[in-house]
């Protein structure tokens, strides 16, 4: 399955880098709104190459809330790669572990223009997550790899 | 056109989102949700040992007698001293004299060779303090031990304060004399620390241990009531001057002139607990 993932984000990305179609538009200025897997984010674009977007991330009994930045390195393009970076605060209540966290993300990818206003995307990177439940001061703390995909609206 | 695009955007995310479940194999998760979602189950298994702790009110009747040390091993102390006693001190203390070098045994100084310090009952370790800075250059070394928990989920801890009264001799000294770790499982009788009583430190240097029972992230100490009479009595015996609250000669008992808050059985005030 891991093969076949892999097989996925490279067609993806090779799909990407393959097609430098202009679409005479750019992200700056734009606002848009996004679902994935599973979060809601609202992206603004600063100028034609950064980005900044707040986001909610949310799975039984937990919440991340936080805000991104990206940096595009070919906004004018159908395939838009770019890097970034996240950060996110944690709430948590699962069963009977109550606490809280932070999150520190950064990440590689790409958004694919279907349409000027429909885009879907991907994300791939390591993150750093500590969290401490409120009972006993517990914590935990280390990397993870997190991989996100999702669809983007853009109003204009 | 358009309507096939998005037609395509939909299929794509079908075919991802039945791959999901595949993602969350170690090392490399779907969405930032399962990331924390590991590191919240591995607190869980840390806060797990508590969950089965048993009921405060167990130990109303079922009493330990296994006390914090060997009563041999020390020269004196007394009991939890309530609010309205007329000279208060929410803790008991064991007290130590090493004036004729007692310990370490042997002469061999390592800290199996100083007084043990034992579980009194089966619990989770749930802080370790490995030096505490206090008073006029004063370091001691502190362990919770989380024994029962009551109907709200509050859990009852026993704290030890093991003070030796002087500053810690080193970095990471008294880290040798504790033999456990913060969430391990211990059984009644365990050994936990040893007593690190500093060469020619007499009964009037006041090495002591402190203890008493607290409920974890709530305000208030408790009279450490969880000992068998005959151990009690044992105890009591020790007491020498310490026996006295001003002028007044204590009984026996483990909480002497407890308002309500100090008895951990929920009983209310009383004169004696033990």
């Amino acid at each position: 399955m891991k093969r076949f993932l892999l097989v996925i984000i490279t067609v993806l990305l090779v799909g990407f880098l393959a097609t430098p179609i202009l679409i005479a538009d750019n992200l700056d200025n734009k606002i848009g709104i996004g679902l994935g897997n599973p979060y809601f984010c609202i992206k603004y674009g600063l100028s034609s190459k950064l980005s900044i977007e707040g986001r909610g991330a949310f799975g039984s009994g937990i919440f991340a809330g936080g805000a991104r930045i990206y940096y595009n390195f070919n906004p004018e393009y159908r395939a838009v790669i770019f890097v970034g970076g996240e950060g996110d605060y944690v709430s948590f209540d699962v069963d009977d572990v109550e606490g809280i966290g932070l999150v520190g993300y950064g990440f590689v990818g790409g958004e694919y223009f279907i349409t000027r206003r429909f885009t879907f995307n991907l994300d791939i990177g390591p993150a750093y997550i500590f969290v401490r439940e409120n009972q006993f001061d517990f914590n935990e703390k280390g990397l993870e790899w997190v991989f996100n995909l999702g669809i983007n609206y853009y109003f204009k | 056109m358009k309507r096939k695009k998005i037609g395509l955007l939909i299929l794509l995310s079908i075919i991802v989102c039945l791959f999901v479940p595949s993602l969350g194999q170690p090392g490399i998760h779907f969405g930032i949700i399962k990331a924390i979602e590991k590191k919240v189950d591995k607190l869980r298994e840390k806060t797990e040992p508590y969950s089965n702790l048993p009921d405060i009110s167990t130990f109303k009747t079922q009493k330990s007698d296994r006390f914090i040390v060997d009563i041999a091993d020390i020269c004196s102390g007394f009991p939890f001293k309530g609010r309205r006693a007329k000279d208060p001190h929410q803790g008991a203390h064991v007290h130590f004299d090493n004036g004729l070098d007692h310990w370490p045994k042997g002469g061999v100084d390592k800290p199996e060779n100083y007084p043990p310090i034992y579980a009194l009952l089966d619990g989770v370790i749930s802080r370790v303090d490995y030096s505490f800075h206090y008073g006029n250059n004063l370091d001691s070394y502190c362990i919770d031990l989380a024994f029962a928990k009551d109907s709200s989920g509050s859990i009852y801890i026993l704290h030890y304060s093991i003070e030796p009264m002087i500053a810690e001799p080193s970095t990471n000294f008294y880290r040798e004399f504790i033999f456990i770790s913060k969430g391990q499982e211990v059984n009644k009788g365990d050994i936990i620390a040893y007593m690190y009583t500093p060469p020619s430190s007499s009964s009037a240097s006041g090495i002591h241990i402190h203890f008493h029972i607290k409920r974890m992230n709530v305000e208030g100490f408790m009279a450490p009531a969880l000992f068998t009479y005959a151990v009690v009595k044992q105890f009591h015996a020790k007491w020498s001057i310490f026996g006295y609250d001003d002028s007044d000669p204590i009984p026996v008992c483990m909480g002497y002139k407890l308002d309500a808050d100090e008895n951990p059985f929920g009983t209310g005030a009383v004169n004696l607990l033990w």
